[in-house]
């Protein structure tokens, strides 16, 4: 599609006064995500007596240990009787879930996206109506699956109601990552493969595979991130599997436990670990295409 | 208990009387062990258990799991939002989730008029005479206007013959709402819900998001002051009466009374803790929780009366599982779970049950034990159990005009 | 399958319209208050998240000239969407309450007499709070447009002497604009779908439209819930059906 690789432009130079005013803006956005996150860290580390407030009374990592073994914080001598939470449960089921939709919706989305690359009548009419799901309001979509799948005598829960919501949700996302990937890739490295008298199953498996393995990778970890987070695709629909941000939100509504900062922070951790292995190794992928076509 | 044979509910549903023919003609054949296989259980006979759903200051761990002790039946509780309740429990599928939910005085009705619930029969029940007399006697001190909650824990029918032998719903806990201020804030003691509206305290004020509160809360006022009259009752009002109330508050929302309307327990903690607001329509909890946290909360004692709400076990109209919720009752009435949840202010409807237990636990006050604490007067600004069970204003429920209440109320939220 | 969850909504509140009493929702005055009051609140935070994410996305693309550091500021601009809205909404009342952060520092330092009751539980820290929540979504499509733009067209424009800001103006905004409306659409998707914040950071007294569908929902009245959220469908619909033919997603993402 592109005939040569664009080479970005380069930056400018700009006199110091007018970078640092340039850079307010970025700031600014920076502190209103980083800010509330700090805090996160700092009140994950509260000591038994827990609460969202400042200075920390006796720090420790004991809240994180409670999201294991509850007994951690209920058998602590200082312990004042509130009510703790036991995520375990709904941590599984989130991963059971994400892992399913994450499977479910890069398949579905990497078939979609390979249709509409080779065109066809009502290609565009069809793409509107997979990204439908993003712009079709959570709430919405919960509201209406209930109510239809309830008329059908369907028992809401995690993997009736529930994963086709979130593929809903995750698989447009998906798609719009595997479409901006074939886009970005060169349609001649497959037409080579015709004419080097490779069949189209093999041209698929031996050349677009390997080009799209950032796309497969990207899209599941994308859709199993969207999905483990998602509060509205999952509000009435799981009927009595909880899932975490049901879990949290409920919990939230009782009392705010230092163990939910606890989860917050393991989230963001794993979260940071994952999406930086993937860009690297986007990265690495992308400069041996470049090494390779140059 | 578990071993005793299933008492098989009034008013069996067509499923479950397929499902048994279906066992019966094929005996111990391949498709109950199919299905027991499929369901996780290893025997092909029905085995009692007990699924609960409910918010999570009811659907507890330690409960649940001293009950599974005590009677030997298997229980798994679903915790959600109080909004979630119905909505999961009617358009989810209470049918094959659940067997009972621990629903809220107020909810009763809707549950009763979409055919979800199977009764309960009182015989069933090991301390109903001990239950306070407000649940189960007619024209009892406490009820409010429309006789409830007399009339909502029993069905029609047992009302209607005065056999006074099925209830809908099992009461398990309850208490009264008023407000909550800090002394520091607001300068002295309040005694009425008037201070909700007192230009005094313009800006500070935080209301609970319900249209089944602040609005009761208007008309107990001018009720109390003798410049209103209801057409209907507080807790059950005309369209007149949902006027007044609601352009009264429209009224004071124009004049900046109001800072935010809060949602759930914890966020209300907060916002009295940091000061947010002086004064709230509050639950007792919130209010002795900020107090524990040493700041001067107090929780009023209101001349117009208490908002009494309770909480108890109804049983899902599809439920295998009768005897289990029967046993879940009765567990909740002994000492054990009321013991559990007396520090959250909710307080049992068999206090003479439960008495032994929480003299055995703590309050928030130390060297005072639950029982004197929550029931005997010895809270620092709280009266015995009987004061609190005679002061209703209303009790929590479904109003016959609630639709026109709730688009009136969002009128309000959104003017 | 996809049109089937949107018809599914209307079927499912045809059927229950039917067995209900309802009342005129879509006809009173509150509700469509409520729109206006939304689609206001939308056009404010776009235009706001515009400056910023443009301004943002432009340092990132051209004032930062380390690869690794440009990589990085990306990178930490949407890391923190992998954390639940529910946990990052919780501290901002210790941030920005009467005894929060923000007001001590700002009593502190003697810029405020006592602390402000503005930074939490009004409209204006609500916009503030959607500006920020969203505002990746335009920095991203934005950034990639512009890294996308040719080296050979700049050092065009700077040899025929263009300042940063005249370049900036009128080759850089013009071709990265399909990006802007992507990210437009992703705003007003998720500021249409936001049922949350209107609650948490705006006290519940100026309400958006998919609050109040919430709000209905949660009382059991869901024909009404239902017609709310049709309405809902067809404007974030009809928004971006609107905003697509100026750019196309998998084109210009």
């Amino acid at each position: 599609m592109r005939s040569r690789t664009v080479r970005p432009a380069p930056p400018i130079h700009f006199s110091l006064w007018a970078r640092i005013s340039l850079a307010i803006p970025v700031i600014i956005v920076l502190g209103f995500i980083y800010v509330p996150i700090l805090l996160i860290m700092l009140l994950s580390f509260q000591g038994p007596q827990g609460g969202a407030t400042f200075p920390i009374r006796d720090p420790g990592t004991l809240w994180y240990r409670s999201l294991t073994d509850l007994s951690v914080i209920t058998d602590h001598p200082d312990y004042l009787g509130q009510a703790v939470f036991d995520f375990r449960a709904s941590i599984g089921n989130s991963l059971k879930l994400a892992v399913t939709t994450a499977v479910v919706s890069t398949t579905i989305a990497m078939a979609a996206a390979q249709a509409m690359r080779s065109g066809f009548r009502g290609g565009r009419l069809a793409t509107y109506a997979i990204l439908l799901g993003i712009v079709t309001p959570g709430l919405a979509v919960s509201l209406g699956l209930v109510t239809v799948s309830s008329e059908l005598g369907i028992t809401s829960g995690l993997f009736t109601t529930g994963i086709v919501a979130h593929i809903v949700w995750t698989m447009p996302f998906s798609f719009l990552l595997f479409m901006v990937l074939f886009n970005r890739f060169d349609r001649q490295l497959e037409e080579a493969a015709y004419t080097l008298g490779a069949s189209r199953l093999e041209a698929f498996f031996t050349v677009t595979v390997p080009v799209m393995k950032p796309a497969v990778i990207g899209s599941f970890l994308f859709a199993f991130m969207l999905s483990f987070d998602e509060y509205a695709h999952s509000i009435f629909i799981m009927g009595a599997d909880r899932t975490l941000p049901l879990m949290l939100v409920s919990a939230a509504q009782l009392r705010i436990t230092p163990s939910i900062f606890a989860l917050g922070v393991l989230i963001i951790t794993v979260s940071l670990i994952l999406l930086l292995a993937y860009v690297v190794n986007v990265r690495r992928t992308f400069r041996r295409q470049e090494l390779q076509g140059a | 208990m578990n071993q005793q044979p299933i008492q098989e509910p009034r008013g069996m549903s067509r499923r479950r009387f397929l499902a048994n023919t279906g066992y019966a003609a094929l005996g111990v054949g391949a498709v109950p062990t199919l299905l027991a296989a499929c369901s996780g259980t290893s025997e092909p006979e029905h085995q009692l258990q007990l699924r609960t759903q409910g918010i999570g200051t009811t659907v507890l761990d330690p409960v649940l799991a001293q009950f599974t002790a005590e009677t030997g039946i298997p229980a798994t509780g679903t915790q959600v939002g109080f909004g979630e309740m119905v909505p999961l429990w009617i358009q989810g599928g209470y049918q094959n989730q659940w067997d009972v939910m621990e629903a809220q005085g107020a909810q009763i009705a809707p549950l009763v008029e979409a055919g979800t619930l199977q009764p309960i029969k009182v015989a069933d029940i090991t301390h109903w005479d001990s239950l306070l007399e407000v649940f189960r006697v007619p024209g009892a001190a406490g009820q409010d206007g429309d006789g409830h909650p007399f009339t909502q824990v029993y069905t029609q029918e047992a009302r209607d013959s005065g056999a006074l032998d099925e209830v809908w719903v099992v009461p398990t806990v309850w208490n009264g709402d008023s407000i909550g201020y800090r002394t520091d804030l607001v300068g002295g003691e309040l005694d009425s819900y008037a201070a909700l509206w007192d230009p005094q305290f313009a800006g500070q004020v935080a209301l609970f998001n319900s249209s089944l509160r602040a609005p009761m809360e208007v008309l107990a006022t001018f009720v109390g002051t003798g410049e209103y009259q209801t057409e209907g009752t507080i807790g059950n009002p005309s369209r007149n009466d949902v006027d007044f109330a609601i352009d009264f508050l429209i009224e004071r929302k124009r004049d900046g009374q109001f800072r935010l309307l809060w949602d759930d327990f914890g966020h209300a903690i907060e916002i009295l803790d940091t000061g947010e607001v002086s004064l709230m329509n509050a639950w007792e909890p919130i209010v002795r929780e900020v107090a524990a946290r040493g700041k001067p909360a107090v929780y009023g004692t209101i001349k117009e009366g208490y908002n009494m709400w309770f909480h108890g076990i109804v049983l899902s109209a599809d439920s295998p599982n009768y005897d289990a919720a029967v046993a879940y009752a009765n567990f909740w009435h002994e000492g054990f779970a009321p013991a559990e949840v007396a520090n959250q202010g909710y307080m049992t409807p068999t206090p003479s049950v439960a008495q032994a237990a929480l003299q055995g636990a703590d309050s928030p006050d130390a060297g005072v034990n639950a029982w004197d604490y929550w029931y005997n007067g010895g809270g620092r600004d709280r009266g015995s159990v009987d004061d609190i069970a005679s002061r209703a204003a209303w009790w929590w429920q479904f109003p016959d005009e609630s639709e026109y209440l709730e688009s009136r109320w969002q009128d309000f939220v959104a003017t | 399958m996809l049109f089937s969850f949107w018809t599914g909504t209307s079927v499912g509140m045809h059927s229950e319209l039917t067995t209900s009493n309802y009342t005129n929702i879509l006809t009173g005055r509150t509700f469509w208050e409520t729109v206006r009051w939304t689609l206001q609140v939308l056009a404010i935070v776009l235009a706001c998240s515009t400056i910023i994410g443009v301004l943002v996305a432009y340092f990132a693309a051209r004032v930062v000239a380390i690869e690794w550091v440009r990589t990085a500021l990306v990178f930490l601009l949407f890391v923190p969407f992998v954390v639940s809205y529910v946990i990052r909404m919780i501290t901002w009342i210790p941030l920005f309450g009467r005894a929060g952060l923000l007001n001590t520092a700002l009593t502190e330092a003697n810029i405020l007499d006592e602390p402000s009751d503005l930074f939490l539980y009004t409209s204006p820290s609500m916009v503030t709070a959607l500006i920020f929540l969203y505002v990746a979504f335009i920095i991203g499509p934005t950034f990639f447009k512009l890294r996308q733009l040719d080296e050979d067209l700049l050092r065009a424009a700077q040899n025929l002497g263009a300042s940063p800001f005249k370049t900036f103006w009128s080759v850089e905004l013009p071709l990265a604009r399909p990006g802007i409306v992507v990210g437009w659409i992703f705003v007003s998707v998720m500021i249409l779908s936001d049922f949350a914040t209107e609650r948490i950071i705006g006290g519940g007294l100026s309400p958006l439209l998919a609050g109040t569908v919430w709000r209905r929902a949660e009382v059991l009245l869901w024909p009404q819930a239902s017609a709310q959220a049709a309405v809902l469908v067809v404007i974030t619909l009809a928004i971006a059906a609107g905003l697509l033919r100026f750019a196309q997603l998998e084109r210009d993402l």
